[in-house]
């Protein structure tokens, strides 16, 4: 999955304006950037939700790409209704069963979703996009909502993903040391654009832009 | 007043059989065209909030206008449609309660279609990105988005049914307020008022409330249970 290009405008502004990425299988790739820069946006042109005012993004042969928004969603139902909605055949197996399992569902499978705390239905969320088998996964700030334990859990079937897998994993944070912990490459977005972009641990560390070096600064890390 | 009251509640009492025709010719052309309404309505409105395209709205502003379409205009339509010298002549709907049940749907449906349309415009963002994310089919999300709407589906009904049993205009045109075939409530409560017969009127006044009362506590009920 790449880009050559894609612009998004919205009236006057421009949402979304790049170029020339790669997400290659077997990776994670951390976006970052402050409230408002675009990295929805850039996440929703990689699901294929939202089509860009000019380029788009290109899959290449047999790819797919499963996506979870921003905000999750519960539908009428259970949660294991749910989670087996993203499954194969859309039946709750063994394998959506592990997955609530991980992060810690199992005691609410029989649960109406629409009851679920904030954290709950994210981590259902997660599970639901999880089953599916895909080439590539898009995940917009899929642990904003969680505790730590949760968080880490998470990371750890992000990881799992992806090696065993062979998945490209994209994934939308505001936490420097998720992206630290988990992502192989990171973008650094400021105003739709990609302002810095490398090997996580090189440009978390090391920032080569003023723009990346402030917002690493003001967080103290 | 108050002695036509009594007389009223005495009418009702006694299960006069005009008065029971009247009812049940009133419920049987009320659930039919608020069921049509809804059948046809419901899918067509979340059709118009899903559509992106000039043409789904151009139609959400066609639907609004024949929202607020006069009953007598539609009445009149139906009347010139259905009756000896109309194009629809063959089909023997004028002075019968089918006929009433399609000039009810066509008053009705939009109704349906408008209140679907604008719920499922709040739902059908979430719902679309939520469903393209997992990769259903638009047909499956369509369908998602449909049984989102399980708690609004009673909430229109009630308009719907609501319409159909209050509505005078279209029906009294269409229906021509035949004794024992289509004189309907709304419909007989004008002729006995006319003829200065309020006993009648409020007697039948006073059941299309309560008809009225006991389906909204029944939808409630039922409600409350589906949209756990
Ligand atoms: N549907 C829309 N209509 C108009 N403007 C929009 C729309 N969607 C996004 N925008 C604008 O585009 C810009 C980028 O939005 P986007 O959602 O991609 O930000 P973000 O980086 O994900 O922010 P956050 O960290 O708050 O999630 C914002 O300024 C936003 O106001
Ligand atoms: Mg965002």
């Amino acid at each position: 999955m790449r880009i050559e290009k894609a612009i998004k405008r919205y009236g006057a502004k421009t949402a979304l304006d790049v170029a020339g990425i790669e997400f290659p299988r077997g990776t994670i790739c951390a976006v970052m950037g402050v409230n408002g820069c675009g990295k929805t946006t850039l996440a929703r042109v990689l699901a294929g939700t939202l089509r860009p005012d000019e380029g788009g993004r290109i899959l290449g042969d047999g790819e797919s790409v499963g996506y979870m928004p921003q905000r999750s969603y519960a539908f009428y139902g259970t949660l294991a209704r749910n989670v087996a909605l993203g499954a194969k055949e859309r039946r709750f197996d063994d394998r959506c069963r592990g997955l609530i399992k991980e992060l810690g569902l199992s005691h609410l499978e029989r649960e109406q979703a629409k009851k679920l705390s904030g954290g709950e239905t994210a981590r259902m969320a997660l599970a639901r996009v999880l089953a599916g088998t895909w080439t590539h996964l898009v995940l917009d700030e899929p642990t904003a909502a969680l505790d730590i334990p949760s968080t880490l859990a998470a990371e750890r079937l992000m990881r799992d993903y992806c090696t065993e897998e062979n998945v490209g994993i994209v994934v939308v944070t505001h936490s420097v040391s998720q992206a630290r912990r988990l992502a192989d490459h990171a973008i650094f977005m400021d105003g739709g654009r990609i302002v810095e972009e490398g090997p996580a641990a090189d440009i978390l560390s090391h920032p080569q832009t003023p723009e990346l070096s402030e917002f690493l600064a003001i967080l103290g890390s | 007043m108050l002695t036509a009251f009594e007389e009223a509640i005495a009418l009702l009492a006694s299960g006069d059989e005009m008065l029971t025709n009247i009812v049940l010719v009133t419920l049987r052309m009320s659930i039919a065209s608020s069921l049509i309404a809804l059948a046809i309505g419901m899918p067509l409105g979340t059709a118009l909030a899903m559509g992106r395209s000039k043409i789904a709205s151009a139609l959400v502003i066609v639907n609004r206008t024949l929202m607020g379409v006069p009953p007598v205009v539609c009445g009149l339509l139906c009347y010139l449609m259905f009756c000896g010298v109309g194009p629809l002549r063959w089909l023997q709907l004028l002075y019968t309660v089918e006929g009433m049940v399609v000039a009810q749907v066509l008053l009705i449906t939009p109704i349906v279609a408008g209140n679907m349309e604008s719920y499922v415009r709040g739902l059908v963002d979430d719902v679309r990105e939520t469903a393209r994310g997992i990769g259903l089919s638009r047909v499956r999300t369509a369908l998602l988005l449909l049984g989102e709407c399980r708690y609004q589906v009673f909430t229109v009904y009630l308009i719907a049914f609501g319409r159909a049993i209050a509505e005078v205009g279209a029906v009294s045109m269409v229906g021509g307020a035949i004794a024992y075939k289509t004189n309907v409530m709304t419909t007989a409560i004008m002729m006995y008022t006319n003829r200065g017969d309020f006993t009648l009127g409020i007697a039948l006044g006073i059941i299309l409330l309560l008809m009225f009362l006991t389906l909204n506590v029944v939808v409630s009920i039922v409600q409350r249970n589906v949209a756990r």
